[in-house]
Order: C-alpha cells, then sequence, then structure tokens
C-alpha cells in the first residue's frame, strides 16, 4: 500500500508557493517574496510550511484563504494517515 | 506535490478575481457559520438527507461554512481536497449538479470522499453573489442512490439564496 492514503499527499511548500501565486496573479512573487522573509525561512528549510502558515494566516484576506486551503489539506492527510496506519498494523 | 491534474483544477478554481471575491466575506465568524450549520440542518430536515453542507470552494479545497450530518475526518478538517469535492463541478458548471448513484457514475469513479463516507447520491445548486461570481455551493448527500427531483433542487435554490443573503451580512 502506498504511504499517501488515497493518493492524497500532505502540502509542501511549492503546494503553498503555487497557491499564492495564483491566487494573487501578477503580485505573486511580490507578496510570496514578503511572507518567506516574514516567516524567516528561505523555502528550503525541512519545516518552512509549518512556519509558513502562521504567517499566511496574519496576512492579506486572500493570503488567509490560501491558508485555510492548506490547513483543509493537511489536516485530511493527518486524520486519513493516522487511520491507513491503524488499519495496516 | 500536486499532480498536473490537480494543478490544472486548482487554476480554475482559484482564478484571482473569485478568489478576491470569496476573500471580502469574513468566513470565519462565528455568527455566520452559526446561521449556515442552521441552514444546512433544514436542508437535510427537509430533504429528508444525513448530511447537508453550505460550503465555499477555495483553489484547493471545498472549505465547510456550515454542515449538518458531517463527522470525523471532515468534520476535523472543515472541508475536503478540491479534488475530492462534488461542489468543486457545482461551482464549476455554475448550475445544479445530481448525482443519483456514485456507483455507476463515471465522474464519481474513485472518489475516496464518496469511499470514505459511504456517501451515494449528492444535489448541489451554486451560490452566486451579486457580482456574478460563483462562491461555494449548497448540497445534499444520501447514503443510499437517489433520484433528486427538481422540486427538490428548487427547496435546495432557495436555500442557497438565503445562505447568499446571510453571507452578504458578513461582507467587510
Amino acid at each position: 500500500m502506498s504511504d499517501a492514503p488515497y493518493g492524497l499527499h500532505p502540502p509542501t511548500v511549492a503546494d503553498a508557493h503555487d497557491a499564492l501565486h495564483r491566487v494573487h496573479g501578477a503580485d505573486g512573487p511580490r507578496i510570496w517574496a514578503a511572507l518567506l522573509a516574514g516567516a524567516g525561512v528561505t523555502g528550503q528549510e525541512p519545516d518552512a510550511l509549518d512556519r509558513l502558515l502562521p504567517v499566511l494566516d496574519r496576512a492579506d484576506e486572500v493570503t488567509q484563504l490560501c491558508a485555510q486551503a492548506l490547513r483543509i489539506r493537511l489536516t485530511s492527510y493527518t486524520c486519513l494517515a493516522a487511520a491507513h496506519s491503524m488499519t495496516r498494523s | 506535490m500536486s499532480t498536473k491534474t490537480e494543478r490544472d483544477l486548482f487554476d480554475r478554481l482559484g482564478r484571482p478575481d473569485r478568489i478576491r471575491r470569496l476573500a471580502g466575506y469574513d468566513l470565519f465568524h462565528p455568527a455566520l457559520r452559526a446561521r449556515l450549520d442552521a441552514l444546512a440542518t433544514r436542508a437535510a430536515t427537509g430533504l429528508e438527507a444525513p448530511v447537508a453542507l453550505v460550503s465555499v470552494v477555495l483553489d484547493s479545497a471545498q472549505f465547510i461554512l456550515g454542515g449538518h450530518g458531517v463527522g470525523g475526518w471532515v468534520a476535523q478538517s472543515q472541508g475536503i481536497p478540491a479534488e475530492w469535492s462534488l461542489c468543486a463541478r457545482t461551482v464549476l458548471d455554475g448550475k445544479p449538479y445530481r448525482v443519483g448513484d456514485s456507483r455507476t457514475e463515471p465522474a464519481c469513479a474513485d472518489n475516496p470522499m464518496l469511499e470514505l463516507t459511504g456517501l451515494a447520491s449528492y444535489a448541489g445548486v451554486p451560490l452566486i453573489d451579486d457580482s456574478g461570481q460563483v462562491l461555494g455551493s449548497h448540497c445534499v448527500l444520501d447514503v443510499h442512490p437517489r433520484t433528486f427531483t427538481d422540486a427538490e433542487v428548487a427547496v435546495l435554490s432557495a436555500g442557497a439564496d438565503e445562505a447568499i443573503e446571510i453571507l452578504a451580512a458578513h461582507r467587510r
């Protein structure tokens, strides 16, 4: 069995990058750079998404909705992965 | 990391003008959520369905604002991934969408949300605000195959109008 329950993967920094650029259009690169700076990350750190999400929560309303979508995906993954793990053990 | 098919879906849902419109509402306000929960409960009762939702569809996830009969991982997550969302189709089509039996509906083949929840049928109508943007959907789901009638869809449409009025009271 795959480690991705039902094909669902946890969101990554790359997913956050894509989401921010998607919803902000031409302003995406500027806003993304400011969010990275606000979180004090380059995006390469293993815990970069964990550090970015609280910064997204405090940003403009469009960015907050990106954070909410990422959290829904992350919580779905966490719940289903836990159940998946129990059924395999 | 998302697949190309998922990214294409997220791009269609995440158009900047639609997301900006959604961001103009205070979607996290407790009073909004309570009123939409009540609306969902009324729909579930009126249409004799175990599950009813009022949701907005973000770029990569369906965000449940009001719900009845929602439990487990969906309740904890407050939504589901967009690629598993029947409401995402309602939003993209901008018109009512019905699934009588997900087991025989090609568009529902291999949808993990249906497999995980045991839900088999769906009727949803779009939430369209005064800007013309499709924000989300109002829907009911049943565990049994079911043919939703035009009259039942009309009940949902009336509920969607009411949901839009409730949302309008929470514009920033």
